[in-house]
């Protein structure tokens, strides 16, 4: 599903991706751990189509990203701790602009079905902007899935949430794992969510200096893990 | 879906979602509105009461008045979209770039023409000035100059959105480009107002309508590589 070969990025001085090489087949759940300034934001970004590399090949569903962009943004689903949602549109206009946007059929349905999802049907019509945090957060989860992604790309999607917000997004993300999404997270909370993944890596400057299967680590043996990898 | 129609959809999804934001806010349009008023009030006190130094000031009183207007309305536009960076959800969702730059130019197009529209009566009023006598003239070339500052404008506002100093850039960016279409809009206006034809003024309006289409065409090329990083 995911194919990186050789990936690097520069930011004029600064490299910030140093020769990512990763393979993930479809239905597979990732999570990227590492600490800040490791480049899990701008791996991300590379895969969502949001930044070119500027070294290296990225190939999704077998497109190439720099080339095919406008094949393979449909079949993303991109939540990070911004909510993309616009605060001055109600939460049904913001996920109608989206489902139009996306070319989505049966429309009015699909946003019924993602806002029961993440428990916010009884304030659909209410503007965004009065959403707490939290409640945002919840939208921006029924946002990214609007489309049925086969790919989702979260980027550190536990920042801000309470702790609804939170079960709520640990419920889905086992939901669509089980409904073979291919899942990509990146964060760096080592206590959360580790029971979800398939594989963990570990990022450190740019490059990937870790990874294997989840199902094998503990959380204390990944703890010395990372500390061992990242110091 | 074919990719026209997918474009248009797209174009008309953002067009509809700019236009409802402005209805409920007014945020844009006020700041715009308000700022062209007070650019014409304050030349009309700065000139005091001479008719004819009026008469050949006006045209360029009301283009300053747009270009700083437009500034203000695509500084609120770029605001908007960077609020919870839902510009990159968009981005996310387009199928072809350029058709944020479509719907983004004509939202910022139709800002520009209710401006026009609401300030032209008042500046006709203050400056004792009958545009109605050649309001059909007057149409065309204010067209053509509105859409060169929407092309431009739009451009360079996405353009600023990427920049720390945003607000600072954008000016510094979008006017000395749009410096061609100004003189040819001020040019055409004070000729029209003078009482010339259409015909008079065609070097203008030409000037005018290359000024649009080289910057459309250049800005759809390059559009994907601007709003990427």
């Amino acid at each position: 599903m995911v194919h990186l070969k050789g990936v690097v990025k520069h930011f004029s001085t600064i490299t910030a991706l140093r020769g990512i090489d990763l393979e993930l087949r479809r239905g597979c759940c990732l999570g990227i751990f590492g600490p800040n300034g490791a480049g899990k934001t701008t791996l991300l970004r590379i895969l969502a189509t949001l930044a070119r590399p500027s070294a290296g090949t990225v190939r999704i569903a077998g497109y190439d990203v720099a080339k095919e962009g406008e094949k393979v943004r449909p079949l993303l689903g991109v939540l990070s701790h911004r909510t993309f949602l616009y605060g001055h549109l109600t939460a049904h206009e913001n996920l109608q602009f989206y489902g139009r946007m996306f070319g989505l059929k049966k429309l009015a349905e699909r946003i019924t079905e993602v806002l029961q999802a993440v428990d916010l049907v009884t304030y659909a019509h209410q503007l965004v902007r009065t959403y707490s945090r939290g409640m945002q957060q919840r939208l921006a989860i029924a946002r990214a899935i609007l489309h049925y992604p086969q790919l989702l790309l979260l980027d550190e999607p536990y920042t801000g949430l309470d702790k609804h917000a939170v079960s709520r997004l640990h419920d889905l993300i086992v939901r669509l794992h089980a409904e073979s999404c291919t899942i990509i997270m990146s964060t760096h909370d080592l206590h959360r969510g580790l029971d979800l993944y398939d594989e963990i890596a570990i990022q450190c400057r740019g490059k990937i200096v870790y990874r294997g299967p989840s199902l094998e680590t503990d959380v204390q043996e990944f703890e010395q893990l990372y500390s061992a990898y990242v110091g | 879906m074919s990719g026209s129609k997918i474009f248009l959809q797209q174009v008309l999804a953002l067009l509809a979602k700019d236009l409802k934001t402005e209805w409920r806010t007014r945020e844009i349009f006020t700041s715009m509105f308000v700022f062209a008023v007070l650019v014409i009030v304050v030349f009309n006190f700065a000139i005091g009461a001479d008719t004819e130094l009026i008469r050949q000031v006006a045209s360029g009183v009301i283009w300053i008045a747009l270009s700083f207007a437009s500034v203000l309305g695509l500084q609120r536009t770029g605001h908007m979209e960077s609020e919870e960076d839902s510009l990159q959800g968009v981005l996310l969702a387009l199928h072809d770039r350029s058709a944020l730059f479509i719907a983004k130019m004509l939202a910022q197009m139709l800002y520009l023409l209710v401006v026009v529209i609401c300030t032209l009566p008042l500046c006709g009023i203050w400056f004792r000035i009958d545009f109605l006598a050649c309001i059909g003239e007057l149409c065309v070339a204010f067209t053509l100059g509105m859409l060169g500052l929407s092309i431009v404008g739009t451009l360079f506002g996405m353009i600023a959105l990427h920049t720390r100093a945003c607000e600072v850039m954008l000016p510094i960016l979008f006017l000395p480009v749009s410096i061609p279409l100004t003189i040819a809009a001020v040019q055409a206006t004070a000729q029209l107002i003078d009482g010339k034809s259409l015909r008079d003024i065609a070097d203008y309006l030409v000037l005018l309508g290359i000024f649009d289409v080289v910057f459309f065409v250049l800005i759809l090329i390059v559009f994907d590589y601007i709003v990427e990083e």
